[in-house]
């Protein structure tokens, strides 16, 4: 995948708490990231399998339809810590808030 | 240009764009949707998102989806439409075995009329120098009803059900011979 600051803010974001399950809208507000450059990341992060999806359980929910979440795979997770490891030494992102995740 | 940009910056623009986006974002959020293809997760996603959030973000969100419309759910619509195309094309390539001159031609003329039918006909066995129900054509004749089917295939939603229907029912008549009508062009 391309390495450009967005991929980079979501990946921040992301590796923020690899275990946990992400909310496309949520994610995108968290990494500051526009709706329309997120979704298709996604996607594609779902087709390399870096990503599982799956959709909220019903039972749990009421007035709403169940949202559809992202969950990191092991694989995801070395991915993004290498993103994550070559954007601190790479000019290009210095304005970012790379932190040691 | 400069009416266009008043237009857009005019207050009742702005009025216009907080009741649709603001008091009805569901249904305009439904209807932006709808670009995706059918089997598509994003369709449910995004509305489910929508419910998540407060009325006051609602609005903000639905005009965001407009982008991811436009750069997601409007390229998967056009893949989506050439794959379904191709698989069409494979379709009828794959269940047309040699159906036999009066089956081929009778096929051709209920998509392309007669007249149409005889043209092209006449036009490809012309060009061989053969007679039209020569047995020699039948192969040319199979390939061409295939090829005509497709060509058809591809101008719209009820042209294709059409070709997949005349396709079915080439197989079938292709497979039981005995039940060929003797028609002849």
């Amino acid at each position: 995948m391309r390495k450009t600051n967005s991929l980079v803010q979501v990946a921040l974001a992301l590796m923020d708490d690899p275990a946990a399950k992400h909310w496309g809208y949520e994610l995108s507000k968290r990494a500051g990231v526009r709706s329309g450059v997120l979704y298709p990341m996604l996607t594609r992060m779902l087709d390399q399998g870096w990503m599982v999806d799956g959709w909220e359980d019903a039972s749990t929910i009421q007035g709403r339809p169940p949202r559809r979440y992202y969950e990191l795979t092991e694989k995801g997770k070395l991915e993004l810590g290498a993103v994550l490891r070559e954007a601190r030494s790479d000019a290009r992102f210095r304005g970012l808030q790379l932190g040691l995740a | 240009m400069t009416e266009l940009i008043e237009a857009m910056t005019s207050w009742r623009s702005l009025g216009l764009a907080l009741i649709v986006f603001g008091f009805a974002p569901g249904f305009v959020l439904r209807l932006l949707v709808l670009v995706y293809p059918k089997d598509d997760p994003r369709r449910t996603e995004l509305v489910a998102q929508l419910y998540e959030l407060s009325r006051l973000e609602r609005l903000l969100f639905v005009a965001e989806q407009l982008e991811t419309v436009l750069f997601e759910g409007f390229p998967h619509r056009v893949r989506s439409v050439l794959r379904s195309r191709d698989r069409v094309r494979t379709q009828v390539k794959r269940r047309i075995p040699d159906p036999g001159l009066p089956v081929a031609y009778r096929t051709v003329a209920e998509l392309f009329g007669p007249d149409e039918t005889l043209r092209r006909f006449s036009v490809m066995f012309g060009l061989r120098g053969r007679a039209v129900d020569d047995p020699a054509n039948h192969y040319l004749v199979t390939t061409l009803t295939s090829a005509f089917i497709q060509e058809k295939s591809v101008e719209g939603r009820f042209r294709r059900w059409h070709a997949r229907r005349t396709a079915r029912r080439l197989l079938i008549e292709g497979i039981r011979p005995e039940t060929r009508p003797d028609v002849r062009p």
